[in-house]
């Protein structure tokens, strides 16, 4: 499945952090069959970016996080960091490359050993990656505390269960940040977090993004939190993506049909008719032991035919930075 | 001339006993509640909004709950002074309630259909073979294709939007006047949310059943509800015509949530306005208001007094000495 | 930046110590400082000597001379009892300290390297388990020479898989959370992060397990002296003294009554201690 040729070339922007091509995973599942998790995507993230990951449960958002660090490591495709690839690395030669991306996790308090406290576990990626003194490394974590917005002097012998959830994840973030990765991966970073922590939680990641030059991919299943904090999003159903565009063109013109009933599924804080029953996607997201032919998503969408189920769609270009995985994709 | 209302809870307080101390999650709160009507009670973690959910039901269990007071009626039945007997007879016919995850809410080492006629031979006194065929109508009726075949699955085998159909399926067997859902989309993928809460809207009209939707998200309510409270720190702050709340926030905490997330009309990289700090424990209630501390209107006299509940002539009530669009400052 | 700093309030402060425990554990805790004091300070103490026999004086009942009396050798009772808890205490302590680090350090590197390790590790640790353990012991005791160490050894042995079990099941769980995968993250190496990370965070589930397990092994001990397999004579042993003592149940009562009342007393404090800690080390982890 070659998608190189419809691939996301962004002309003008040559300078990738991250390049992703066919990316697959693969599980065991019991019975001795196999799941494909991912099956096969493809995006880049240029520096100083941020692309949004967004699909829902069983779409493969957040083995796409896990496979990038290698952790596991995917079943096939190419992932380059920097120009770099990391697949096929053994254990030792990725090790030093692993400071250059970073991760931050949904759930603040298991994310944080509870055994620990907070100075140590700011600090221990830099007693794993050394080169730096007692005195310097302390310097560096009351630094990056200070950075996320919580008082060092405070919670430096705190252990995470005195801490709220919005405070876990400041100092998950410092513990990302410390060793200044280039790449931030966030994994559903504020999804259990209420809303008034949510909006500080990424108010902060903004802030943390120029000051410390990084570049981002956030996966989460809020379309309006994704939407915010991305200049790109991609959207996954089931193991592949359906389209990529421009955080400002998904909303008026989103081109797929899964984005177009995730966008009308979103509530809204807003005064709205009670019934819109015409928009409500039906069914439910197919097992991924036996994923529909063709187009993934045939099984629920309104504009599905016979072409849907034999010729499995490729992304294409439909505008500007703008690829859809659709045989009827709008406009 | 509006009729009786349905449920009508007057300054009940819940307070609970934990290791630290008591704490007062439910610290006075009043509402009425009309047969067919949708009310949304929106807030966050800690609020209390989950305890006032299980205090209407009676649910607290004597080892947690350390006092209640307040006045609870629903339709001849007071609710606080119903022996548990009373209580057991009411709940799952008179009154439902759903839960936010299915999987722990069910049983799950029995077939759900099971689950079904469970209740229905409990409650109503079906026997097995009426209580079979009427489990597998009520399956069908919430949305679940081959509701035969399924009736005979395990929770397990189902997934978390099925699940919750289950669940209400179950609430509904009884034909309840009232329905308590307590976050029941809140662990759903957003497509399935709105699928289940279109379920709950029809059946809801269906029956002319009152609903109670308890929610940390506004968004959810605002296509359901027909009045809003908002909750913060075990009382109502604010209380209104869901329409009017939200385009016209007296309280500013509740201009506040809805300043806090963020909308899909907005621009990217919209700044988001965050709320400062956090919610009190409650424990040890400050003495004024209890947001007066991360307000940005605050003044003097709100960490002073506690604040009195203002009514406003459309039926608007909030608990605020400097509301928004009222007053200067 | 906009940040804002946030403090966490006085109030999420850890619960202060006396909210952990029931007002009943203070008894027993002291039963056992006051032992464990005793028997290690024993020879400083101004007790008769326990090895001492007096022919002319035996089966005597308790008096301000002897506390407990005197066996039918004429010894102090009392000192005999004592030093006897020693070694019993030696035991159990050393027997479950033992079954600890070689048990637990099988279960953290099997659950956290899975495949092989784990297959060979549950196979020896399953094996070890289907002996009866109590016959087991006594088989090997009957066979070898009896010393100290080696029934240290062989009860240690026995708790092996029982601590293995719960590093396992703990390690297995916590390979799964999010702060392991952080440290991968990192590049820690694996050595590190059973150390580091997995290490701290199986201490309270051994810990509250290990302090019943004295009382267990302490038990075996008792069993195995009476039997008299345990270490030799002239050193005294609980269930040594009732045994020897048994035939004079009914005429000297406090003979048998002494031993087993340090016995009985010692392994009842150990269970309600042991129980506190576990509940209070659970506890503690719950978040508010």
């Amino acid at each position: 499945m070659d998608e190189n040729s419809t691939q996301v070339s962004r002309g003008e922007r040559t300078d990738m952090v991250l390049s992703v091509r066919d990316l697959t995973k693969t599980f065991a599942a019991p019975g001795g069959m196999t799941v494909q998790a991912v099956a096969g995507i493809s995006f880049d993230i240029a520096a100083g970016e941020t692309l949004g990951l967004v699909g829902e449960s069983g779409c493969g958002k957040t083995t796409v996080g896990r496979a990038l660090i290698q952790l596991p490591p995917p079943t096939s495709g190419e992932i380059l960091l920097e120009g770099r690839s990391l697949c096929g690395l053994t254990r030792d030669t990725l090790r030093p490359l692993r400071p250059r991306m970073q991760m931050v996790f949904q759930d603040p308090v298991s994310s944080l050993n509870p055994k620990r406290t907070i100075s140590d576990i700011v600090e221990v990626p830099l007693v794993v990656a050394g080169g730096h003194s007692r005195v310097k490394r302390d310097q560096l974590v009351r630094e990056m505390l200070d950075a996320v917005g919580l008082d060092p002097d405070v919670v430096w012998n705190r252990r995470p269960h005195e801490l709220s959830g919005g405070q876990c994840q400041r100092v998950s973030i410092a513990r990302a940040l410390i060793l200044r990765p280039r790449l931030l991966i966030c994994d559903e970073p504020v999804s259990s977090l209420d809303v008034s922590v949510q909006a500080q939680i990424l108010n902060l990641l903004e802030d943390a993004k120029q000051r410390f030059g990084l570049t981002m991919l956030f996966i989460a299943h809020d379309l309006a939190v994704v939407k915010n904090i991305s200049d790109r999003v991609a959207v996954m159903y089931l193991g592949r993506i359906c389209e990529i565009a421009p955080s400002d063109r998904l909303y008026g013109h989103a081109a797929h049909p899964y984005t177009q009933a995730l966008l009308s599924a979103v509530p809204e804080a807003r005064p709205q008719p009670k019934r819109k029953s015409g928009q409500i996607i039906t069914g439910e997201v197919p097992s991924p032991l036996e994923p529909p032919s063709g187009c993934r998503f045939r099984t629920r969408c309104p504009k599905a035919t016979d072409l849907c189920a034999s010729q499995e769609p490729l992304l294409r270009r439909i505008g500007y930075d703008h690829v859809v995985a659709c045989h009827f994709a709008s406009e | 001339m509006e009729a009786l209302p349905l449920l009508s809870v007057r300054d009940l307080r819940s307070y609970l006993r934990t290791p630290r101390g008591m704490v007062r999650a439910v610290d006075g709160v009043s509402f009425d509640l009309h047969a067919g009507e949708t009310l949304g009670v929106v807030g966050e973690t800690g609020c209390g909004k989950s305890v006032l959910a299980r205090s209407i039901m009676g649910l607290l269990p004597d080892s947690v709950l350390v006092k209640e007071s307040g006045e609870i009626r629903f339709g001849e039945y007071d609710l606080r002074q119903a022996g548990e007997r009373e209580l057991r007879r009411i709940r799952g016919r008179e009154i439902a309630m759903i839960f936010q995850d299915p999987m722990t809410s069910l049983n799950p080492v029995m077939r759900i259909g099971a689950q079904i006629e469970q209740v229905l031979r409990l409650h109503l006194g079906f026997g097995a073979r009426q209580a079979q065929e009427r489990a597998v109508e009520l399956l069908d009726s919430v949305g679940i294709a081959s509701a035969r075949r399924r009736a005979a699955n395990y929770p397990h085998e189902m997934s978390g939007g099925m699940r919750q159909r289950v669940m209400i399926a179950i609430a509904l067997a009884c034909d309840p006047k009232l329905l308590i859902a307590d976050e029941p989309t809140t662990a759903l993928d957003v497509t399935v949310q709105a699928q289940i809460l279109n379920l709950l809207q029809e059946q809801q009209e269906k029956r002319r059943m009152a609903l109670i939707l308890i929610t940390h998200n506004l968004g959810v309510v605002a296509g359901m509800a027909d009045k809003v409270a908002v909750m913060y720190a075990g009382r109502f702050v604010e209380h209104g015509v869901t329409s009017d709340l939200l385009t016209e926030p007296r309280m500013p905490y509740t201009a506040a949530l809805l300043r806090a997330a963020p909308r899909l009309a907005d621009p990217p990289h919209t700044k988001l306005e965050a709320i400062g700090g956090r919610p009190p424990i409650l424990i040890d209630p400050p003495a004024g208001c209890r947001f007066a501390s991360r307000c940005p209107r605050s003044q003097r006299d709100c960490e002073r007094d506690p604040p009195e509940t203002f009514h406003a002539q459309s039926g608007r009530r909030y608990t605020c000495w400097h509301p928004i669009g009222l007053s200067d400052g | 930046m906009t940040v804002s700093v946030t403090k966490p309030p006085a109030h999420l402060a850890p619960i202060a110590a006396r909210q952990w425990f029931g007002p009943l554990v203070y008894i027993p805790a002291a039963w056992l400082v006051v032992a464990i004091a005793a028997t290690v300070f024993a020879g400083l103490l101004p007790l008769p000597d326990p090895f001492k026999q007096a022919l002319l004086r035996t089966l005597q009942p308790p008096s301000a001379a002897h506390w407990l009396g005197t066996d039918s050798l004429g010894r102090d009772v009392f000192s005999r009892s004592i030093v006897g808890l020693r070694v019993s205490l030696i035991v159990g302590i050393g027997s479950v300290a033992f079954g600890l680090a070689l048990g637990g350090a099988l279960g953290l590197v099997s659950g956290y390297f899975r495949g092989l390790i784990d297959l060979w590790i549950s196979a020896v640790m399953t094996v070890v388990l289907s002996f009866p353990p109590l016959v087991l012991a006594i088989a090997i005791m009957s066979y070898a020479q009896p010393s100290l160490v080696l029934v240290i050894v062989v009860l240690g042995i026995l708790f092996v898989p029982a601590f293995a079990r719960i590093a396992r099941a703990n390690t297995l769980s916590l390979v799964e959370r999010e702060f392991v995968l952080a440290a991968r993250a990192i590049g820690m190496r694996d050595g590190f992060i059973l150390l580091r990370e997995i290490l701290p965070n199986l201490v309270a589930p051994l810990a509250a397990y290990s302090m019943l397990m004295v009382a267990v092994a302490i038990i075996g001990e008792a069993a195995l002296s009476f039997l008299g397999l345990s270490v030799p004579p002239p050193q005294p042993t609980l269930g040594g003294m009732i045994a020897a003592e048994r035939a004079n149940l009914l005429d000297a009562p406090w003979s048998v009554f002494g031993p087993a009342g340090f016995l009985f007393l010692t392994i009842l404090s150990l269970n309600i201690v042991g129980d506190q800690v576990q509940r209070r080390l659970d506890g503690r982890e719950a978040a508010i």
